[in-house]
Formats: structure tokens, sequence, C-alpha cells
């Protein structure tokens, strides 16, 4: 199947009403999302994350380029008819409970009144609102309408999920809930589209990121695609350890300690060889998934490039 | 989707909802209130007015009904896209399959339910008192009524459209300016005919064709002092309100389509 999500060249600039200046917050943003995937944007704050949503969503349009959901351009309300969005910091009518936004969010989807009023019981439960369901969401804390906005996407049954910051506004509980949830909706195949600037919130979920520096994607990696073996050994002496470059993905020393990262299990031997040639001994050995941190370090030259 | 069906669904659903919002806010109440109010103390001057009481009763309850209607479709219709799109309540809901159209006609319809369900509430109160002041009514109320009806729907049509390429203050004082000189339309072509010729006379000329000629659906008067209202001034001003509406609307739904929502 073509991909999902897929951004071509687009660029948005905004004016500042007042000086009548340019500024551009994308550039030349290019990148897609395949069937099945949970794919994480990064980037600092003021990255330009929300907005590069937001113009998939179609809320904002595209200074340049273009922007296809399901190969149809993002700007055909038809496109949205298999999408969920969670904005950031999602605010909902005020006037309305907890139930009747859903079901009338439902309806709009195109879901049939009863349905409706069958999923949206079933998903309060499922969040913790099943007492807050018949309130006014007025009444709601921070941590509610995070809740409440996934039962908002999910209520439409999409296949593409949109999500800014999931996991922002919740307590350890809340996080731990929510990210069982996007694992479940992997499971079932949905097609994920997050951002965040937490790396451990998405390490756990997402198959792909993508380092967004400056409006633009600087690189992309596959997150989990690698397990790393890690081999802790001591007694070795100063100096450098040339010598085991090109068997480790990354050598750390630590005082007395010199930690190897394998990408491949079979260099192991070679790794041994080294640290007996150097009079040390190996002290541990851990399997370990390859983390976003990792990934992070990788790319520093990307990482500092913010401003 | 593309199916009429689907875009009448979900536009009544906006409209519905939107019918919900204005009901449960404390204007929707508080107009009511205010407008029972001043039918009573009309009922308490009346008598005070030697003579005119009849009148008075019906000019000042017919009054109110618009006034009050006037207020609402100001200041309810200015604010009600605009508040959705500064507490970004309209993201969730744009995220869905639904053009900018169909969202922003729903809300307008949402407002002339509203509207109507105030003018409904404050119309049969008025016809009430009267019937049972005078013993009857005449029919030229009912339809007096109903046109105050069609200019308050066209008022909320222009709070549709300033709120959305301003803010609600601004909206609303562009509106009241539409329906002060929509009420003045003929005596400011008057003026323009004694201007001497040239641009700023151009200009005046074409300004009052282009605003609503309000005075079209006022028959306050007429039912009042009892004279028939011909069908061909209800089904007139009928057409030039629909039409009027449309024209304003589509305006309004094109540039709400090129806005971006921050
Ligand atoms: N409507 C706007 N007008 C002008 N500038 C804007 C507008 N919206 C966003 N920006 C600017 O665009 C840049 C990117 O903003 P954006 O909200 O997309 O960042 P983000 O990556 O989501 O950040 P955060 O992590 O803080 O949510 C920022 O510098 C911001 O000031
Ligand atoms: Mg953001």
């Amino acid at each position: 199947m073509a991909n999902r999500i897929e951004f071509k060249g687009v660029s948005k600039e905004f004016r500042s009403d007042m000086l009548r200046r340019r500024k551009t917050v994308i550039h030349d943003l290019a990148f897609e999302v395949r069937p099945g995937e949970t794919y994480a944007i990064l980037g600092a704050n003021g990255a330009g994350k929300t907005t590069t949503l937001k113009m998939l969503l179609d809320l904002i349009s595209p200074s340049k380029g273009e922007i296809r959901i399901d190969g149809r351009p993002s700007n055909d309300p038809l496109s949205r008819r298999i999408l969920g969005f969670l904005p950031e910091q999602p605010y909902f009518l005020q006037h309305l409970t907890g139930g009747e936004l859903i079901r009338y969010y439902a309806v709009l989807s195109g879901v049939d009144r009863g349905e409706a009023a069958r999923r949206s019981k079933k998903l309060l439960n499922r969040l913790g609102l099943k007492s807050a369901g018949d309130r006014r969401i007025r009444t709601y804390s921070k941590g509610m309408m995070q809740r409440l906005g996934f039962a908002q996407v999910l209520v439409a049954e999409p296949e593409i999920l949109v999500l800014d910051e999931p996991l922002s506004g919740l307590d350890p509980i809340g996080r731990r809930e929510i990210r069982q949830l996007l694992l479940d909706q992997k499971e079932r195949g949905r097609t994920i589209l997050l951002s965040s600037h937490i790396l451990e919130d998405v390490e756990r979920v997402c198959d792909r990121a993508g380092f967004l520096v400056n409006g633009t994607i600087k690189r992309e990696v596959d997150v989990g695609a690698a397990d790393l073996l890690e081999v802790l050994a001591e007694g070795m002496g100063g100096g450098d350890m040339s010598e085991a470059d090109h068997i480790a993905d990354t050598i750390v020393r630590q005082g007395e300690l010199v930690q190897f990262a394998l990408r491949n299990e079979e260099d192991f031997p070679k790794v041994q060889q080294v640290v007996q040639a150097r009079g040390g001994r190996i002290v541990s050995v851990n399997r370990r998934r390859k983390t976003l941190e990792d990934l992070f370090v990788e790319n520093v030259s990307a990482v500092e490039d913010r401003d | 989707m593309k199916s009429w069906s689907g875009r009448a669904s979900r536009t009544w659903a906006v409209a519905t909802h939107t019918l919900r919002e204005t009901v449960r806010d404390r204007v929707f109440a508080v107009s009511l209130i205010f407008a029972a109010l001043l039918l009573t103390v009309s009922l308490v001057l009346g008598p005070l007015v030697a003579g005119q009481q009849d009148k008075l009763i019906q000019d000042f309850g017919l009054a109110s009904i618009s006034g009050i209607g006037i207020m609402l479709a100001v200041f309810v219709g200015t604010s009600l896209v605009y508040r959705e799109v500064e507490r970004r309540t309209i993201y969730t809901l744009l995220a869905r399959p639904i053009g900018r159209g169909e969202y922003l006609i729903g809300k307008y319809a949402g407002m002339v339910l509203t509207l109507l369900l105030n003018i409904g509430l404050m119309g049969s109160l008025f016809l009430l008192l009267v019937h049972f002041h005078l013993g009857a009514f005449s029919p030229g109320l009912l339809a007096a009524i109903y046109l105050t009806a069609w200019e308050l729907a066209l008022v909320a049509a222009f709070s549709i459209l300033f709120s959305v390429v301003s803010s609600p203050f601004l909206g609303a004082f562009f509106t009241l300016i539409v329906f002060v000189m929509g009420h003045l339309s003929r005596d400011i072509l008057y003026f323009a005919k004694m201007l001497p010729e040239g641009a700023g006379r151009t200009l005046v000329e074409w300004s009052s064709y282009l605003l609503p000629n309000l005075e079209y659906f006022n028959v306050k008067g007429m039912a009042v002092y009892g004279k028939p209202i011909s069908s061909s001034i209800l089904g007139g001003a009928t057409v030039y309100g629909a039409l009027y509406i449309t024209a304003v609307i589509s305006l309004a739904v094109i540039l709400f389509q090129r806005k971006d929502l921050k």
C-alpha cells in the first residue's frame, strides 16, 4: 500500500501583521509515514511540530508544497474520514458534558446515533471518565481533558492517529495507561504520527523518528531496529581504543570501566580478544534496546543546531 | 460523504449543538427575562398615556422583541465562531470529515434557531398580552413579527461575516453600523442626490445600494395602526432577505475557507 501520510517540499511562512515581516517556520519539509507505522516527530520547543501537524489537518495551509493523506490532498475534507487528531493541550466545548461531546463528534464523523452512544460509553469507561461523562467539560482537570481528547480521537475508529504531544499533562499512571493504549492501537495495525520532545515517551512505542530542526527533518532513524549488546570490561589501562572502533557501535569510558555497545552478537569474540590483549577482563554482558538517547547522541550535530 | 444527506446531517448537528450552546448560555435566559419585563412594563405604562394606550403597548412590545433580538444577533452572533477559534475547540471539530462551509453554515443555522426560539417565546408572550388587553389581536402583528425574524436573520449573517474577518468587538461594531445604515438607506440615497457630482457621491450611492434596506422588514407601524399588509410586501421581503442572506453567508464561507486557524 502507498504511504499513509506524505509531505513533499512543504514550507510555511507566517506574516506578523504588525510589521508585515515574514517568518519561515517550516522549510522544504519532506517525510512519509507508512501503513501500520508509528512515526515520531522529535524536536525542541518551537521547532515546528505543531505547525506541521496543523498543516496536515488543514487548519492552516502550507505556503508551498504538497501534503497527502492516503493519496488524497489534505485540503479535501474526505481525507479526514479515516483520521483522528489530538491537539496539544486539547480544549473542548465547555457547555457540553463529556458524553455529549463524544457523541456529537461521532455523528460528525458519520457514525450513526445508536452506535455513537454505544462507543462513547465504552470509551469513556476505558479512559477512566465513567462518572465524569455526565458532567460538564467546564469542570474537568487538565489530565481529564487529555483523556477526553483520546476518547474523541478513538470514537471514529480511525486508521490514522495524529497526536500532538500525546503524553503531556498526564501523571505517571496516566502516561502508562496511554502508552498501553498506543501500543494497543499499533497492534491493530493503526498508523500513528505523533510529536514529542520527550524521548522516553516515544521510544517504547515508535518505529521511526524524524528529528525536526529549524523546520525541516534533519535526520530520520529507525528506533528499535537494532538491539545492542553491552559489554562492560575493566583493567584495560588508559589510551584510546582505536583497535575496537570498527567493532563496537560506541565505546564509553567511565574511569576504570569501559563499555562497548555492539550491534552484532557475532562481534562479541572480537571484543573479548581486544580486552584480553590489553590484560583486562569482562565484567558483564547485557542486551538492551538501542534507545533514542543513543540516536540523539549520534545526531548531536543535528541537535546542536537548534537555536 | 459528497452526498447531500451527509452534508445536511453534519450541518444540522452543528446547528443543534450551537442552539444548545446559546440556550445554555446565560445571555439567552437573561434576554428572555428582560423581554418579559419590558412587555409587563408596557402594560403598566399603557394606562398613563391617555387615548393611545393600545398603540403604545403594541409599539413598545414590537420594539422590545426586535431590540432584544438585535442584541442577541449582534453580540452572540459575533462571538460564536470567534470563540471556537480563539479557544481552539474548533481544532478537533474541523479534524473530522466536515468542510469549513458546512461548519460555518451550521453555526449560522444554529444562531437562526436561537433567534427563532427567542422570537417565538417573546412573540407568544406579546400576543397573549395583547389578546388579554384588547380581547383580540390583528394579523398584522403576526406579519410584523415574521418580518422581524427575517431582519434578525439578516443581521446575524452580518455578525458571522464580520466575526470571521475581525474580532467580536469590531464585528459587533460593524454589524451595528450595518443595522443603523440599513434602516437609513433611503435617507442616505436621498442625501447622496444632494451631493455634488463626483467620486464622493458615487461612493455614497453605491454603499447605499450595497447595504441591505432593512426598512423592507419594518411593517410595525402599519401593524399597530391596523393597516392591511399585502402578501406582496411579505413575499417581496422574504425573497429579498433570503437572497441577501445567501450572498452574505457565501462571502463569509469563502473568507473562512482561506483563513489560517492559529
Ligand atoms: N500563527 C503564528 N504566527 C507566527 N508565528 C507562529 C505562529 N504559529 C507558530 N509560530 C512560530 O512557529 C514556530 C514553530 O511553532 P510550533 O508551535 O510549530 O512549535 P512546536 O515544535 O510545536 O513547539 P512546542 O514543543 O513548544 O509545542 C515558533 O517559532 C512559533 O513562534
Ligand atoms: Mg507544539
